[in-house]
């Protein structure tokens, strides 16, 4: 027992530190991380599925150029990913991408993209 | 503070107290004894019992998670399970064995934050952040399986599982292992400050262990053999070898080695379920389509289960709608802060408070809920 440790910490002298200084190095986010949305809005067929499952009311389905999609409010959501699962069409999807900390509310709110709107009919 | 002639001093632990974690102790102070202690609740109060009565079964499971920090995944196994006994359906086999492997890791990740908390409160640093970066491998894992390090949202839910494990988990699953065994090594060290400072501190008596409503590990430390995995079984545990530790001293010393001995069996556990994997379904086919709402069938069900900190529980009740009619929950650490905590810290010195404290290995998030 004493032996393997002796051994163990003549070994961690030369081994790396388990942190990684981070602005610099960052760990590798894994592939199925639940993070911000992304809505495809030229697949999303209005159904509303997802304002109706979201635990937290974190959507909010608005009216854009006569069709309803929906508004989401990164600063309710708890990223449980149910939005994602729900959606018949898979126009929402969670992306590997964290939402950083904001002064600013009103930038955590993902509104439907009117520009793209027109250039897909 | 004097009163009626008496020459006591009134003192807070807590809430503000970085050893203390959202819960407040008033101590009653002769010199450096402790002659009374009174524990107040509360900080930590969100209210699930009423939340959950206002959502589906699915939501709750997201929102289950956040009753106890330290171990989501335990309390959506107790949710999860509460909702197919009532429902009178059971997950598939696959998604039970990542239940358990789940469950598992979570039961570790949870003793070294005890571990960690324990070293914190000795003023042991390194065991602290020891514990802490072990604890990040197992993270890991869960960040590759349920999408996120600490909140699973839901992961484990009525019917099975969300996801299925992604490529290549299994041999991370057994590299964390081997990291677990290296952190044990770390533990095993004990060197004669910790000893001295947990020996002997803070002695619960089996009969008083027994009356104040101590479970798990607690009650394990204070020389009773009873875990719920064994006592009434549920997902695999009934088919797996696995022992129960079990110590007769009652002091903070014999509840850190319980919680030693505990991680040994746990990685026994995870090793005998990972080899005997089976594949298939991950979720109950009438539940998988979550935009079919179903209904809860009338009646009452009370689970229980083992969690890191002692038994959890959920009593549900449904009235035969999409939503429970009453929800409740029995976290452990209940008991661990309020009786037993009070009775605990009578006659001790006000130095050995955070170090009883933290033996308990509680959760202020589960006993507020
Ligand atoms: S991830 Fe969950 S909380 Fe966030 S918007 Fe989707 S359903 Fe709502
Ligand atoms: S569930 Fe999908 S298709 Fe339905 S409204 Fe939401 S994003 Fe659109």
């Amino acid at each position: 027992m004493k032996l393997k440790i002796i051994l163990k910490l003549i070994r961690n002298l030369f081994q790396k530190p388990l942190t990684v200084r981070f602005p610099h190095e960052s760990i590798p986010i894994a592939k199925g991380y639940r993070g911000k949305h992304e809505h495809n809005m030229d697949k999303c067929v209005s159904c509303g599925l997802c304002a109706k499952i979201c635990p937290n009311k974190a959507i909010e389905m608005v009216e854009v150029a006569g069709k309803k999609y929906p508004k989401i409010d990164l600063s309710k959501c708890c990223f449980c990913g149910l939005c994602q699962d729900i959606c018949p069409v898979k126009a929402l999807k969670l992306t590997q991408e964290i939402p950083q900390a904001t002064p600013d509310p009103s930038s955590l709110i993902i509104e439907v993209d009117k520009t793209k709107l027109d250039k897909n009919p | 503070m004097s009163e009626d002639n008496q020459n006591y001093q009134e003192f807070f632990f807590g809430p503000a107290h970085p050893g203390s974690g959202n819960f407040s102790v008033k101590l009653k102070l002769e010199g450096e004894k402790i002659i009374a202690a009174k524990s107040i609740p509360g900080y930590l109060h969100r209210g699930f019992e009423k939340l959950m009565e206002y959502r589906t079964p699915m939501q709750n499971a997201v929102l289950s998670d956040r009753i106890c920090v330290f171990e989501p995944l335990a309390w959506n196994l107790v949710h999860a399970n509460a909702v197919e006994e009532l429902m009178k359906i059971q997950a598939p086999e696959r998604a039970k064995h990542i239940r358990v492997i789940l469950a598992e890791l979570s039961r570790i990740q949870s003793h070294f934050i005890w571990y960690g908390a324990l070293s914190m409160a000795l003023g042991f640093d390194t065991g602290f952040k020891l514990a802490f970066g072990y604890r990040d491998f197992i993270l890991d894992v869960f960040e590759s399986i349920t999408g996120a390090r600490v909140y699973p949202a839901g992961y484990i839910c009525p019917g099975g599982v969300r996801r299925d494990l992604p490529e290549g988990v299994e041999e991370k699953i057994l590299k964390t292992l081997e990291k677990i065994d290296e952190m044990r090594l770390w533990e095993e060290l004990e060197n004669p400050t910790f000893q001295a400072r947990t020996k002997g501190v803070g002695v619960l008596k089996l009969e008083d262990a027994l009356k104040l409503g101590a479970t798990g590990p607690v009650l394990r430390a204070s020389g009773m053999k009873t875990d719920v995995r064994k006592d009434d079984p549920y997902e695999l545990y009934s088919n797996l070898d696995f022992d129960i530790p079990v110590e007769k001293e009652g002091d903070a010393y014999a509840r850190f080695r319980i919680g030693l001995r505990e991680i040994k069996e746990s990685v026994k556990i995870i090793r005998q379920v990972l080899k005997k994997l089976p594949q298939g379904e991950i979720m109950e086919p009438s539940l998988a389509n979550l935009a079919v709402p179903y209904n809860l069938p009338e009646g009452e069900v009370y689970v229980r289960q083992e969690a890191a900190r002692g038994e959890a529980a959920i009593y549900l009740v449904s009235d035969g709608g999409i939503k429970p009619y009453r929800c409740k929950v029995r976290g452990p650490s209940f008991f661990h802060l309020l009786p037993v905590l009070e009775h605990l810290l009578q006659g001790e010195q006000i130095a050995d408070v955070p170090v009883i404290y933290w033996s308990l290995n509680h959760c202020p998030a589960d006993m507020d809920r």
